[in-house]
């Protein structure tokens, strides 16, 4: 199988005040063709940073090797495509729904005016939403957030890119929408042969849809392995502690798992494991750097 | 109670370009032994010290003020537009540089400007254009600007930058036609300003040139016999006021309908 996106020693840091904020410390993956890929963690641990340095959305300064398809220079959009979190803001209000799917066709000339409007009549038709020709016409606020979202996932999947990001997508979402999401992308995956790189803080999301795994905690993957792997033996104490968080991982009328405390500060980072004033493991070993696939002293050793 | 202003506006406009038509009298028709002649059948709007016609005053009067409105605020708007989303969307050094350029643009006393540019250009209606515009555009780019600011913040234009757009696509395409209400309520509420101005340009004398009538010309020549003849003073006035008012009331009208968040609700 080829490597579809390999992404090499990537730091993303952005400038505060007179500080440099690490938000993405030194992390490399790869996504092979056609493989689903999910990053989970909590808020501010470096995913959304991570997948915009890849889709060269980001500001920040950004070091490291991204190669995509063993090509560093990729034209955003054509060969890379992105689900966006929340679709009630993802939509422009002043331009039709029609318009907005073909936009990307035209602007990269990969089809004339009158065949990117077939085109994207077709894939609104393909992501499950009805009369794709009325809704052509119309504007976003005519419309729902779960048939945004599917707009949102017709866009994405207008270049017929080879690697599609969603980046929590079905966050916004209620429960049901989110099922039918979820289902969707997984579905446009298979019809466009893609790779999928899924974002999520949701461990059933990722449990959903994923081949394999990476989680970060701080900026840097902690702990990656295929689903199966990760879910049922967990090694980083993160993990182990982020799957007793799920409702269903509970016994009957025990109260829900917290993970006390919050990620750490990135301009004042403690020295050593970043996750050492949350582990219940913690030992005095932890305040050196650990190193290994899986971030933990008690793995390594 | 809101198409109000449009009415009126409609019929100034109306009356701007036919109202001198209707009139047996031209502009400049002086009739020496018919001067100053209250309001009545003869003249309806009364004459003035040299026996012209106050009504076909009036309607050449707001020719002129309508023109030198409308062109300034467009010129303005065209201006203001570009300068202010290039320099909101770049925003850091660029932006800087830009709105620092403005900024001593504005220090730059108007009155000053204008005189200086009578003196080399001669009084005249582009004398007052060119004055006008000169410093005229910076409250808009001001105003685009801090909409692109807020505007470049949404998702959909990081959703736009994932689709691969260019810059300059960006703002056309994406940002500037979100920020279109603001941009036409400042520019119909720069229009009455533009009106104000030349009536007051011309009414010291630094701007549209006797015979032609302006407002302001026809309020400086009013001032004078403000107690024996008010109606020369009241005419310009009550229309200088008039179309400020409704050119006003309709950018008030226009920037509540015009914001897209309101339109669905």
């Amino acid at each position: 199988m080829t490597m579809i996106l390999e992404v090499k020693n990537l730091y993303v840091s952005f400038r505060v005040g007179r500080e440099t904020l690490h938000a993405v410390r030194n992390i490399s993956f790869e996504i092979k063709e056609g493989e689903t890929v999910g990053i989970v963690g909590e808020s501010g641990c470096g995913k959304s940073a991570a997948v915009q340095a890849v889709a060269k959305l980001t500001k920040a300064q950004v070091s490291g090797q991204i190669l995509f398809e063993g090509k560093e220079n990729v034209t955003p959009g054509k060969k890379i495509g992105m689900i966006f979190q929340d679709p009630m803001t993802s939509l422009n209000p002043t331009m039709k729904i029609g318009s907005q799917i073909t936009e990307g066709l035209i602007y990269h000339k990969m089809a004339s005016r009158s065949e990117a409007k077939r085109k994207a009549i077709e894939l609104l038709h393909l992501v499950g939403i009805s009369e794709p020709l009325i809704r052509m016409n119309q504007y976003p606020h005519h419309l729902s957030g779960g048939m945004r979202q599917r707009v949102l996932i017709a866009i994405a999947l207008s270049c017929q890119p080879k690697l599609l990001i969603a980046d929590e997508p079905t966050t916004a979402l209620d429960k049901t929408n989110k099922v039918q999401i979820l289902t969707l992308i997984q579905q446009m995956q298979k019809h466009f042969q893609m790779s999928l790189l899924l974002i999520s803080h949701d461990f059933d999301v990722i449990s959903a849809v994923c081949d394999r795994v990476l989680v970060m905690y701080a900026g840097q993957i902690v702990e990656r392995g295929s689903l199966t792997n990760v879910i049922q033996s967990p090694k980083h104490p993160y993990t182990q502690m982020l799957l007793n968080c799920l409702p269903r991982n509970r016994s009957q009328n025990e109260p829900l798992q917290t993970i006390g405390g919050s990620p750490p500060n990135l301009l004042t980072l403690p020295k050593g494991c970043a996750f050492k004033e949350r582990c219940p493991y913690a030992a005095i070993k932890c305040n050196e750097e650990p190193q290994g696939p899986i971030r933990c002293w008690r793995v390594t050793s | 109670m809101r198409s109000f202003p449009i009415i009126i506006l409609l019929f100034l406009f109306t009356f701007a370009l036919f109202g001198p038509l209707i009139s047996p009298y031209s502009y400049s028709d002086m009739q020496l032994e018919l001067k100053n002649i209250p309001p009545g059948m003869k003249f309806w709007f009364g004459s003035d010290e040299l026996g012209r016609d106050l009504f076909t005053r009036i309607w050449w009067g707001a020719r002129i003020s309508l023109f030198v409105g409308i062109t300034a605020a467009t010129i303005d708007t065209l201006i203001g537009v570009f300068w202010g989303s290039i320099a909101g969307y770049f925003g850091g050094k660029v932006d800087e540089l830009m709105m620092r350029i403005c900024d001593i643009l504005h220090a730059i006393p108007y009155l000053l400007v204008v005189i200086l540019l009578t003196v080399i250009r001669g009084s005249g209606l582009l004398t007052i254009l060119i004055a006008m515009t000169l410093t005229g555009w910076i409250n808009m780019a001001r105003i685009c600007r801090s909409q692109i600011l807020q505007l470049k913040q949404n998702d959909y234009i990081t959703a736009a930058r994932a689709i691969g757009a260019s810059p300059i696509r960006i703002i056309f395409r994406h940002l500037i036609p979100n920020a279109m209400g603001p941009i036409i309520a400042t520019m119909t509420l720069t229009i009455p300003t533009a009106i104000f101005t030349e009536a007051f340009l011309s009414f010291l004398g630094l701007g549209v040139q006797a015979p032609a009538a302006s407002w302001g010309v026809m309020l400086n020549d009013g001032l004078s016999a403000m107690r024996y003849y008010p109606w020369r003073l009241f005419f310009p006035a009550f229309m200088i006021t008039l179309t400020m008012l409704c050119f006003n009331l309709l950018g008030n009208t226009l920037r509540d309908s015009l914001d897209p968040r309101l339109r669905n609700r």
